[in-house]
């Protein structure tokens, strides 16, 4: 709580010798590309208050990485998780059988259409049409010949 | 690809998985579970793109393995927000990691992706649904934050004696 009022107090000092301290911070995740780093940049190498923070900032900051936590998972936890995602391919049918299934089943039922459509269309009113006449000009042609 | 190589590929990601989990939910057993859901939304969600991926190229293949890392992710934040409101009563010490536990949700997350993840802020900003300026202002509120907790005279003496690298 201290140490954060002696912080404050020392930026509000700072921030009195130069108008652009209080935008110097942002130039740590600004990326290098970007016309404000740029200005940023180059207004640090002339003022020295600004560069000072900064400088002072970018070390703060790299010290409080250590507080930023990467949590490791344990053997037992890593292994339950593995299992799980196992499972949930073999649910949701993303094994590569499953998939195999599905598209060798997929290949039947188109294949079967095909069959069916067939089938409808040598017994459909045009075909049954196409018998007579064929059977009527066969009988014609048996007779006259 | 085969869609074993995908379950592979998730199976080894958990340990960023679960940092991130932890991060947003500071718990052991919600952390995992988080994971398990998020895993099952993201088959649900893209099964099509999985199904997919057993055709594609090798080239084509590296994007859609890089989408899948950021889509878990994503979904990992997306879930963990919902959750949070509900949870973030029983969570204990959050003072602890220098005030970490104690930033803003998105702050968290941002700061992590950042700094610990190494992520850039194109894929910050997918991962957390926020624009370019909420992102920085994430970053920047953060950053001020956790460094309120460092000691103000930390590097002083080390200056007069002649600063550090």
């Amino acid at each position: 709580m201290n140490s954060s009022l002696q912080s404050k107090n020392y930026e509000s000092q700072l921030s009195r010798n130069c108008i652009h301290t209080k935008h110097i911070y942002s130039l740590l995740d600004t990326p290098a590309k970007d016309e404000a780093y740029k200005k940023l940049s180059k207004h640090l190498e002339t003022c020295t208050t600004c560069n000072d923070e900064f400088q002072k900032f970018k070390a703060k900051t790299a010290a409080a990485q250590i507080y930023i936590p990467k949590a490791l998972m344990d053997h037992d936890l890593r292994q339950s998780f593995e299992r799980e995602v196992g499972e949930l391919f073999k649910v949701m049918e993303l094994n590569n059988r499953e998939i195999l299934k599905r598209k060798v089943k997929k290949g039947f039922l188109f294949i079967d259409s095909i069959g069916l459509e067939f089938i409808k269309n040598l017994i459909s009113k045009t075909m049954l049409k196409t018998y007579v006449m064929a059977a009527f000009i066969f009988i014609a042609l048996k007779l006259l010949l | 690809m085969k869609t074993d190589e995908l379950q592979k590929y998730i199976q080894n990601l958990s340990p960023d998985l679960y940092s991130f989990a932890y991060v947003l939910i500071p718990d052991d057993l919600q952390a995992s579970q988080l994971m398990i859901d998020c895993v099952q939304s993201f088959l649900i969600q893209k099964k099509n793109l999985i199904e997919k991926m057993g055709q594609s190229k090798k080239k084509i293949l590296r994007n859609l393995l890089d989408e899948t890392e950021l889509h878990l992710l994503h979904i990992v934040f997306d879930l963990s927000r919902k959750r949070y409101q509900q949870l973030k009563v029983s969570f204990k010490d959050v003072e602890q990691n220098g005030g970490f536990f104690a930033l803003d949700f998105d702050e968290k997350a941002v700061l992590f992706l950042k700094d610990k993840a190494g992520f850039n802020l194109d894929n910050i900003e997918f991962i957390t649904s926020a624009t370019r300026s909420e992102v920085l202002s994430h970053l920047y509120s953060a950053r001020i934050k956790m460094t309120e907790h460092i000691p103000f005279n930390l590097f002083q003496d080390e200056k007069v004696i002649g600063g550090i690298a």
